[in-house]
């Protein structure tokens, strides 16, 4: 018994000594943590719409909020230009639309028409890609008889394909899906 | 004078008949049945003593007289027998007295080491795995897993971030010698908070000899046109030490679907391993390095920004982004580096008393990549660095009057450090956490028969986090009232940063009991389990982008505990053996992860799902798993494993991601003893879940020129499905084994329930591996 005793003391004397040098050589201390300022989520989108008659509205969405109306006069053709912004920070909003046309290959704004006797193609001073492809950042809509309705809003990043008429058939993922109510009168 | 006795090392008897030689007086005399000699006539000075008996190996001992008391002298068996006792102590040993426990076969870790480790364990009764994709495959034991499941690397938990559903467990197939697993909470030892289990992965324990083996091993896939090498070089010598090393390297390009390609799903795994040590019969120690690296491609379509990114995939058949074929890992895609170095020291003492101690440190760095803009897209969006180091020691007393108990402490300082560059809010945050637990163990063996083994295990964990809140949440969440002292400072982002400190302790405890039978063994468990909330449950607080899903962690949650019971009765032993095991647990404060009170993140406009971690006041568990095998005749053998769980609240609620019933056979066909020759036709049926929690939602398609509003149905899990493969395996030549393996014969198009990218896309098809193998 007393031969027991004293292997287990020897045991745990040596296991225990092991364990305090450990604790001694590890720093428990860690420094402060830096915060982290995220720049790249859209927050915002902006159109621009300029009416044939040279008036300009900008109709803007914040995060949290509803898409506002869209007021087009019938049977004119409107230029509206479209753009994302990461107003995170009220008094520096990034302009996430400049990094949308240096990566024109890989975006590619997408518009879905309900109800409203509208169509919307792109302008011809569009942003186009390497294939010469327009991206939909200015676009021309041109309105007919007075109506109501949606207009759905996408911004594609990484698209397969950039022609289709549903949004499944482009393929990528959605960076921003917006509804647009538009009136036309 | 010199009175002495001679004794056997191992099993602490007497050795009667040794011989026994002062080599400077030439005396000899043998010892009697007590063990005991006695030389009269030697005078001071200083003597070498011979020790010679037929069974053991001769030993030579120096002596200075004169000593005053009996000197005990011991002697070892000779090698081969040490060799068995060596070998059969840690080979083959159950790591419980009374657990329900499951080993798998050393061709079922060959089978699967050009695969996940998940796959691998995914053939024991129990197990079944949640996958993201092909190629992040993680364990999951009567349908729990994360931090309810505990992997055991020799003797010390992994630790790998684990608890996310899309963490793989960072450790090789080919690293894993021995890979068994205990049901339930009984192996204390390693933890009082495992509801599912304890996935023991222990290394060989090296032959006595001197010898040198190894294999090389290298095999084609056809899916992904995968190739794999695999080497592994063990040298050994009578003296016990030995060294060795192992590596893997698999490199797969984009895997497919029967009709499609599934874009971006290629992987690449290296895993390197040295070791050195020395197995003696008394001492053994080991000195082990692994190095483990994993590049998996997220499947493209999977990558969706919104929700209706989501509705849409689901009305698709095909996945909605397929590119061209490519061995390239572009983003989304995550990579894993593990580093774990392991010391362990072994000493057995007379009567079966044993002591261990063992140190890990291990590195786990885990960066994520995401689909991003300009110079970000190269930047990885999650990169989190955990640092732990442990250390244990064990210790088992002797046996005596049918009692014998065991003991241990063990441990643990981890570090998790976020990388802020990734310019992304971080989902886990900056900690510090120590962990101490002391398990005690005894063991109550009256005869051979029966066996009762009680467990107690006391933990205490202590969490020192810094993260940052947004204001706006802070205050959502009501922190602004209860947790307001824990604000160190106001960011220039529109943060807090807190500081949140988290102690908990854990009580647990475990009850079996094992009766041996005319036929067979029952073994009864009882199992009570306190688990603290990880990290991820407290402190999540991100966008998970393959599933647009946003996951917040709550600074409320408190432990959960309940109790698991599990029976057991097996007949192992004829031609025909059976294990079936029963389990039941209720869980009080069960944390999940389920949709938010709105289901959508309002303030982004629903685009995204929001996940919140919340206590459920309780779960009630239960499942049956069948072990089955039938030695037909001499050629041929059938077994079964079949597992069958539910999970539902005490509402009677289902839980999501519980595994449905599925039953794996096989049928080996083996022509003839002398050939090495083997055939094998298996067959796995998974049922369709019906027991689904609704998390449906309603989204606006537009179609044909019109918004119509329809259910989009998350909830619902993927049809039944039956699987069949097909090996042939045989010697080529000499040393070299040749094996071709056919999975999905009928290229099935199927879904799997506990694929979390199903919605995106359906599993791969067919795949036909060549595998040749040199042994030497």
């Amino acid at each position: 018994m007393k031969n027991f005793i004293q292997t287990t003391y020897t045991h745990i004397s040596h296991t225990a000594t092991v364990f305090a040098l450990t604790l001694l050589f590890i720093q428990c201390k860690k420094d402060s943590p830096e915060e982290i300022n995220e720049e790249e989520v859209i927050n915002s989108v902006t159109l621009t719409v300029t009416a044939a008659d040279g008036s300009s509205n900008d109709y803007t969405w914040n995060e949290g909020e509803s898409e506002p109306t869209i007021t087009l006069a019938a049977n004119t053709t409107s230029n509206v230009s479209i753009h994302f912004y990461d107003a995170s920070d009220a008094s520096d909003v990034e302009d996430i639309t400049e990094e949308v046309i240096e990566e024109a290959d890989e975006h590619f704004v997408f518009y879905q028409i309900s109800s409203a006797s509208l169509s919307i193609a792109a302008a011809s001073n569009d942003v186009e890609d390497s294939d010469g492809t327009s991206i939909n950042l200015k676009t021309e809509w041109t309105a007919a008889g007075a109506s109501t309705g949606t207009v759905r809003v996408y911004l594609i990043h990484e698209p397969t394909s950039k022609t289709g008429t549903s949004r499944g058939e482009l393929g990528g993922s959605t960076d921003i899906e917006l509804d647009f109510p538009v009136t036309i009168q | 004078m010199l009175f002495g006795e001679v004794f056997d090392v191992h099993e602490n008897l007497a050795l009667e008949q040794v011989k026994v030689t002062v080599v400077e007086t030439n005396q000899q005399l043998s010892t009697n049945a007590e063990g005991k000699f006695l030389f009269r006539e030697l005078c001071k000075g200083q003597y070498t003593l011979l020790f010679e008996h037929p069974d053991c190996v001769s030993v030579t001992q120096k002596q200075t007289l004169p000593v005053t008391s009996l000197k005990r002298y011991f002697l070892e068996h000779h090698i081969n027998e040490l060799e068995e006792i060596i070998v059969s102590e840690t080979s083959e040993k159950n790591t419980t007295k009374t657990g329900i426990e499951r080993r798998l076969t050393e061709g079922e870790i060959k089978r699967f080491r050009a695969q996940n480790l998940g796959d691998a364990l995914a053939q024991l009764s129990g197990v079944s795995s949640i996958k993201t994709g092909n190629a992040i495959v993680k364990p999951m034991v009567h349908g729990v897993t994360g931090s309810r499941l505990a992997i055991v690397n020799d003797g010390i938990r992994l630790q790998d971030h684990e608890w996310g559903a899309d963490h793989a467990p960072s450790i090789d197939v080919n690293a894993a010698d021995q890979v068994q697993l205990i049901k339930g909470a009984s192996a204390l030892k390693y933890g009082g908070d495992v509801l599912g289990g304890v996935l023991e992965i222990t290394p060989k324990t090296h032959r006595l000899k001197d010898s040198l083996i190894g294999a090389l091993t290298t095999g084609y896939s056809s899916q992904g046109q995968g190739g794999y090498l695999l080497t592994n070089l063990t040298k050994t010598y009578t003296s016990g030490a030995f060294f060795g090393g192992a590596t893997s390297i698999k490199n797969a390009g984009d895997f497919s679907h029967p009709d499609y390609a599934l874009s971006n799903t290629g992987n690449r795994e290296q895993h390197a391993q040295v070791f050195f040590g020395r197995n003696k019969i008394t001492k053994k120690w080991r000195v082990d390095y692994r190095f483990y690296q994993k590049e998996a491609g997220i499947l493209s379509s999977a990558h969706v920004g919104t929700v209706g990114d989501i509705a849409r995939a689901l009305e698709s058949d095909q996945p909605l982004s397929t590119l061209p074929w490519t061995r390239r890992i572009n983003n989304p895609r995550q990579q894993t580096t593990h580093h774990n170095v392991s010391f362990r020291y072994d000493r057995r003492l007379e009567n079966q008393v044993k002591w261990d101690l063992l140190y890990t440190y291990q590195s786990n760095n885990r960066k994520e990549f995401d689909i991003r803009r300009g110079e970000y897209n190269d930047r990885a969006a999650l990169d989190i660095l955990l640092q732990s180091h442990d250390l244990v020691t064990n210790y088992q007393t002797a046996a005596k009057n049918d009692f014998q108990w065991s003991t241990g402490f063990s441990a643990q300082l981890q570090d998790n450090f976020s990388d802020p560059s990734t310019g992304v809010r971080r989902l886990i945050p900056d900690y510090l956490r120590y962990k101490f637990g002391l398990y005690w163990i005894n063991q109550y063996v009256p005869s051979n028969d029966f066996t009762a083994e009680l467990g107690l295990r006391f933990d205490y964990d202590y969490l020192d986090t810094q993260k940052f809140y947004k204001i706006a949440i802070w205050n959502d969440r009501g922190y602004n009232q209860d947790f307001a002292s824990t604000i160190v400072s106001t960011g220039n982002a529109g943060n807090y940063l807190t500081r949140q400190i988290k102690k908990f302790a854990n009580f647990s405890a475990s009850l079996g009991v094992k009766q041996k039978l005319d036929k067979g063994t029952v073994r009864v468990n009882l199992g009570y389990i306190t688990r603290a909330p990880n990290p991820a449950e407290l402190f999540s607080d991100g966008l998970h982008h393959a599933l647009a899903t946003i996951e917040l962690g709550d600074l409320r949650l408190t432990q959960e505990r309940g109790l698991k019971a599990l029976l057991s009765i097996e007949k192992q032993t004829g031609v025909f053996t059976y294990a079936l095991t029963g389990h039941y647990s209720s869980i009080a404060d069960y944390i999940v992860l389920q949709p938010g009170e709105a289901g959508f993140d309002q303030a982004r406009n629903s685009a995204f799902l929001v996940r919140e971690y919340v206590q459920l006041p309780r779960v009630n568990t239960q499942g049956i798993d069948l072990d089955l095998s039938y030695q037909i005749s001499s050629q041929f053998q059938y077994k079964t494993t079949a597992s069958w769980v539910s999970i539902k609240t005490a509402e009677g609620t289902p839980l999501i991601d519980v595994p449905p019933l599925n039953v794996n056979q096989e049928l080996q066909f083996r022509p003839t003893k002398e050939k090495p020759l083997r055939l094998s036709l298996r067959n796995q049926f998974v049922a369709q879940q019906k027991q689904v929690p609704d998390f449906n939602f309603e989204y606006n398609f537009f179609e044909d020129g019109n918004i119509s509003s329809r259910l989009v149905d998350i909830s619902t899990a993927p049809k039944a499905y039956h699987l069949m493969d097909f090996s042939i395996e045989t010697k080529a030549w000499d040393r070299v084994d040749i094996s071709l393996t056919a999975e999905n014969i009928f290229n099935i198009d199927y879904r799997n329930y506990l694929n979390r990218l199903r919605y995106f896309a359906g599993e791969t098809g067919r795949n036909i591996r060549l595998e040749l193998s040199y042994i030497f």
